[in-house]
C-alpha cells in the first residue's frame, strides 16, 4: 500500500512526520513527491528554460536528499518529483499513478501551532481529491519512533459518516490498531430572549446524545468481532471544546467524512467537518464522498496481510 | 400509591423534577460557565420579547371595540400581565426545570393539565407568530408604498376572509425565519438589546409625531361602548403583552433572582405599559375612533395622515419590519422547543424530537412548526388570530396562577427561589383579572377555543396517554400527592 506525502518547497516536516508515523505499521510504502513547475520542454535558442529546468531538478534532488536523511531507514520510502502546472494537479496525477491510499498534506504556515489550517493547496485538494486526504497539524512532531496507535472516527450516524466509518475500520485493520467511534455533541447557541427557558439547547443536546449512542450501537453491531473498538461521546460548547474533552494518544488520527453536497467520489468538506479539521489536535483523514466503494475493493487484499 | 393506577390517576400522573433535571444535565463538571444575567439585561429580555408582538397591529382591532377608552384597556391588560408574570416567576423558581408553563404544569398538576396548557401555548406561540407575521406583511406593504409608491395587490396580501386569497408576505416571513432557525441563526442577548432600542425609538417617534396631531375632540365620547367595550378590548390587547414571561423563565441564570426577577418584571411591565398607553393615547387623539377599523399598518397610516409626508411613516414601517422579524424568530424558536420537550416526554410522535445529525438541531420539528404557522398566517384573518392568541395565553396564565396556589398547599416546603409578594391576594387577583379579560372575548373565539381543546383531547387520549414516557414506565411518575 502506498501513502503519498506532498513535499513543499519550504521544506515543512509536518506531513512527513505524519507519513512516517503512519508508515511504521501495516505494510506501507511512502511515496514522497515534490511537485515542480512545468517547463517548456522544447529546445530554445538561449536555453533559458533548460537552465531553469536544471535548477529545478537540482532543487528537487537537494530537497529529496534532505528528506531521505530525515526519514532514515525507519520506513520504506520512494522519492519522486513531478512537473505539473499546479501542485494539486501534480499530486492527484501522482496519487493516481502510484495508486496511493491517501495523500498527506501539511498545514498552512500562518495557522496556530498544533492545529491544521487550510492553505492554498490543501483547499484545492479538499475540494477535488479522489483519494483520502490526511492533514497534519502545524508543527506536528511525534517522536521519531511513534507509530499509529488508534484510529478515531468522527461519527454522526448520518449516511455521510458511514463512509468515514468504513474507511476508519479499514485503516484500523490495515494497521492493526483499535478503533474508536467518537460522536461530538455540540450545544447550539441559546436564543435570547427565550420564552422557553434558557436550558432549551441542553435538552436538544441531550436528545442528540441519546440518538448518537443508539447510532453508535447500531454501527458497532455491523462489525466483525476481530476489530477492537470503543465508543465515546464528547460534549462541549463548541467543536474545539468537544474535541479537547476527548483523550488523545500520540499516534492517533481522526477520520471524517465528506459533505453530501460535494461531487460523488471527491473529498468535499461540509460545515461540520471543516470545524472538526480546524479544531482537531491530531491529524485528520478526510474521506471522499462514497469512498466506501473504492476502499471495499482493497479490503480483501488488506485482510490477507 | 402505585396500586391505584386508575385512569383518573394516570392522566394526572406527574413528571418528577429529577427527571427534568437529568434531561438537561446542568453541568456538574462545570463544562459551561454559568451565565449570570443582570437586572438590565433581564429587563431588556422582557421588553424585547413583548414589544413587537402586538402594539404595531392591535390598535386596528381594539379601538373599534372600546373607542378612546382603549387607553384604559391597555392599563387593565398591563396589570393582568404583570400579575401573571409574577405568579409565573414563582412557579419557575420553585421547579428547577427548563421550560415553559408546560413543564411546570407537568411537574405539579399532572399530564392531562400539562397537555391542555401545551395546547394553549400552541396558541400563545404558534398562532401569535402567525398574527405577528400578518402584521409584518402590512408594514412591509406600507414601507413599499412609502418608498416606491406601490403596494402588493390585495389578492396576495390578505387572508380569504379579508378580501384576499392568500397572505403571501406573512408566509414569506415565516419561511425566512424557519430557514434561519434551521441554519442555526440565533438572536443573541446583544442583538436583543439593539432590537429593543429600535422598537422603543420607533414608538417614541410615533408618540412625538402623534401628539402634534392631538385633538381633544377625538377623545369624545371616551367610552362609546361602555365598560364592556373596554373589557373586551383589554382581552384582545392582552395579545400585545405576551412575552413578559421571558423574564420569568430565566430562573437560575439570574444573578440574585429574589431581588432581580420581580424588579425586572416590574420594570419591563412599566416600560411596556407606559409606551403602549402613550402610543394608544397618541393614536386615539390623532384621529376619530371610527377610522381605526380596517386600517392596515395602523401606526404608519396615522403618521402619514398627521404629517402629510411619507418619511415618518416610512421610518416607522422600517422599524416595525425589522423588529417584528426578530420577534417572529424568537416566537417560532420557542414554539419548536416546546414541541421538542413534548416529543421527548413521548406526548408527540418522535419526529418532533429527532435531532438532525448534520445540523444538530431539531430540523423536522422546525419545518412542521413553520408550515403550520405559515398556513395560519396565510389563510386566517388577523382578528381571529389575535383573539385566539389572547384566549390561549390567558387560559395558560390562569392555570399558572392557580398552580401557584395549589403548589403552596400541596408542597409548602419546597424551596422557592422567588415567592409571590402579597400571597394569596396576588395569584387570586391574577386569575380573576385573567378570567375577566377572557370573559370579554367574542363568542366565536370561545367556540374555536373549545374546538381546539377538543382536538387536543382527541390527540391526548388516542396518542399521548399511551405513548407518554410516564405511561410506558420509562420515567417513573411521582406518586399521588401526599395530602
Amino acid at each position: 500500500m502506498n501513502y503519498l506525502v506532498a513535499l513543499t518547497a519550504l521544506g515543512g516536516r509536518d506531513a512527513l512526520s505524519m507519513g512516517r508515523m503512519l508508515a511504521r505499521t501495516g505494510d506501507v510504502t511512502l511515496t514522497v513527491c515534490i511537485v515542480l513547475p512545468e517547463v517548456w520542454g522544447h529546445p530554445s535558442p538561449a536555453r533559458v528554460d533548460a537552465e531553469y529546468a536544471a535548477f529545478l531538478n537540482q532543487y528537487a534532488e537537494d530537497a529529496i536528499a534532505e528528506v531521505r536523511e530525515f526519514l532514515g531507514n525507519a520506513v520504506r520510502a520512494e522519492y519522486t518529483s513531478t512537473s505539473a502546472s499546479s501542485a494539486t494537479e501534480g499530486l492527484i496525477s501522482t496519487a493516481t499513478k502510484t495508486d496511493a491510499a491517501l495523500v498527506a498534506l501539511g498545514s498552512a504556515r500562518h495557522g496556530p501551532l498544533g492545529r491544521f489550517t487550510v492553505g492554498g493547496i490543501a483547499n484545492e485538494m479538499l475540494h477535488v481529491s479522489p483519494v483520502p486526504v490526511a492533514l497534519a497539524p502545524r508543527g506536528y512532531r511525534p517522536s521519531s519512533d511513534a507509530r499509529l496507535r488508534r484510529v478515531t472516527c468522527a461519527f454522526s450516524g448520518s449516511t455521510q459518516s458511514r463512509s468515514a466509518f468504513d474507511a476508519a475500520v479499514q485503516l484500523s485493520r490495515q494497521h492493526d490498531v483499535p478503533l474508536r467511534l467518537a460522536t461530538l455533541v455540540v450545544r447550539d447557541r441559546q436564543m435570547y430572549p427565550s420564552q422557553v427557558g434558557y436550558d432549551a439547547e441542553r435538552l436538544v443536546a441531550e436528545q442528540w446524545r441519546a440518538q448518537a449512542e443508539e447510532a453508535q450501537e447500531k454501527a458497532l453491531a455491523t462489525l466483525p468481532d476481530d476489530v477492537a473498538v470503543e465508543a465515546g461521546i464528547a460534549e462541549g460548547r463548541d467543536w474545539e471544546d468537544a474535541l479537547d474533552s476527548l483523550p488523545w494518544e500520540e499516534g492517533e488520527v481522526l477520520v471524517v467524512g465528506s459533505s453530501r453536497l460535494g461531487p460523488v467520489a471527491r473529498v468535499f468538506l461540509g460545515s461540520n467537518s471543516i470545524k472538526i479539521v480546524r479544531s482537531s489536535p491530531v491529524p485528520v483523514l478526510v474521506i471522499p464522498r462514497g469512498a466506501d466503494v473504492h476502499l471495499e475493493d482493497a479490503a480483501p487484499a488488506a485482510r490477507g496481510l | 400509591m402505585s396500586s391505584g393506577s386508575t385512569a383518573r390517576q394516570s392522566v394526572f400522573r406527574r413528571k418528577p423534577v429529577d427527571a427534568f433535571v437529568t434531561e438537561t444535565r446542568p453541568d456538574a463538571e462545570g463544562g459551561e460557565l454559568s451565565r449570570s444575567i443582570g437586572l438590565f439585561q433581564l429587563t431588556m429580555f422582557g421588553v424585547g420579547a413583548t414589544i413587537g408582538t402586538g402594539i404595531f397591529i392591535v390598535l386596528t382591532e381594539a379601538v373599534p371595540e372600546a373607542g378612546p377608552g382603549v387607553v384604559v384597556s391597555f392599563l387593565l391588560a398591563g396589570i393582568t400581565a404583570a400579575l401573571t408574570a409574577v405568579c409565573y416567576a414563582e412557579l419557575a423558581s420553585t421547579i428547577p426545570v427548563s421550560g415553559s408553563s408546560y413543564s411546570y404544569t407537568y411537574a405539579t398538576m399532572g399530564e392531562i393539565v400539562a397537555f391542555g396548557v401545551a395546547a394553549c401555548l400552541l396558541l400563545e406561540y404558534g398562532v401569535s407568530a402567525a398574527a405577528v407575521s400578518v402584521g409584518w406583511g402590512q408594514y412591509l406593504n406600507e414601507l413599499l408604498f412609502d418608498l416606491f409608491g406601490f403596494r402588493i395587490p390585495g389578492v396576495m396580501n390578505a387572508a380569504p376572509g379579508e378580501g384576499g386569497f392568500v397572505n403571501l408576505p406573512a408566509i414569506v416571513l415565516v419561511t425566512l425565519c424557519g430557514l434561519l432557525l434551521i441554519r442555526g441563526v440565533r438572536e443573541s442577548a446583544t442583538a436583543n438589546t439593539i432590537m429593543v432600542l429600535i422598537k422603543l425609538a420607533v414608538l417614541a417617534l410615533f408618540i412625538v409625531v402623534g401628539f402634534t396631531g392631538f385633538s381633544g375632540d377625538n377623545l369624545e365620547p371616551f367610552a362609546p361602548f361602555g365598560i364592556a367595550g373596554i373589557g373586551a378590548a383589554a382581552g384582545s390587547i392582552f395579545f400585545s403583552f405576551i412575552g413578559l414571561d421571558a423574564v420569568s423563565t430565566a430562573g437560575e441564570e439570574v444573578h440574585n433572582p429574589r431581588r432581580n426577577l420581580p424588579l425586572a418584571i416590574m420594570f419591563a411591565t412599566i416600560i411596556v405599559t407606559t409606551f403602549y398607553i402613550l402610543v394608544a393615547l397618541a393614536g386615539v387623539g390623532a384621529q376619530p375612533y371610527q377610522q381605526f377599523a380596517g386600517q392596515e399598518a395602523g401606526l404608519s397610516a396615522i403618521m402619514r395622515n398627521i404629517t402629510g409626508s411619507t418619511w415618518p411613516a416610512a421610518v416607522l414601517a422600517a422599524g416595525a419590519t425589522i423588529s417584528i422579524f426578530s420577534v417572529t424568530l424568537v416566537v417560532l424558536y420557542g414554539q419548536s422547543r416546546i414541541l421538542f420537550a413534548m416529543g421527548r416526554d413521548g406526548m408527540l410522535p418522535e419526529v418532533f424530537h429527532r435531532v438532525d445529525p448534520r445540523t444538530l438541531a431539531p430540523v423536522r420539528n422546525t419545518i412542521i412548526v413553520c408550515a403550520f404557522v405559515g398556513l395560519l398566517a396565510g389563510f386566517v384573518p388577523l382578528g381571529v388570530l389575535i383573539d385566539l392568541t389572547s384566549m390561549g395565553t390567558l387560559v395558560a396564565f390562569t392555570v399558572v396562577s392557580i398552580g401557584v396556589m395549589i403548589l403552596r398547599r400541596t408542597q409548602p416546603d419546597l424551596p422557592r427561589g422567588f415567592r409571590v409578594p402579597g400571597y394569596p391576594v396576588t395569584p387570586i387577583l391574577s386569575a380573576a383579572f385573567a378570567l375577566y379579560l377572557i370573559s370579554g372575548l367574542p363568542y366565536t373565539t370561545f367556540a374555536l377555543f373549545a374546538v381546539w381543546l377538543g382536538v387536543a383531547a382527541i390527540i391526548y387520549f388516542t396518542y399521548s396517554a399511551k405513548h407518554s414516557r410516564l405511561a410506558r414506565g420509562i420515567v417513573v411518575a411521582t406518586e399521588e400527592e401526599p395530602r
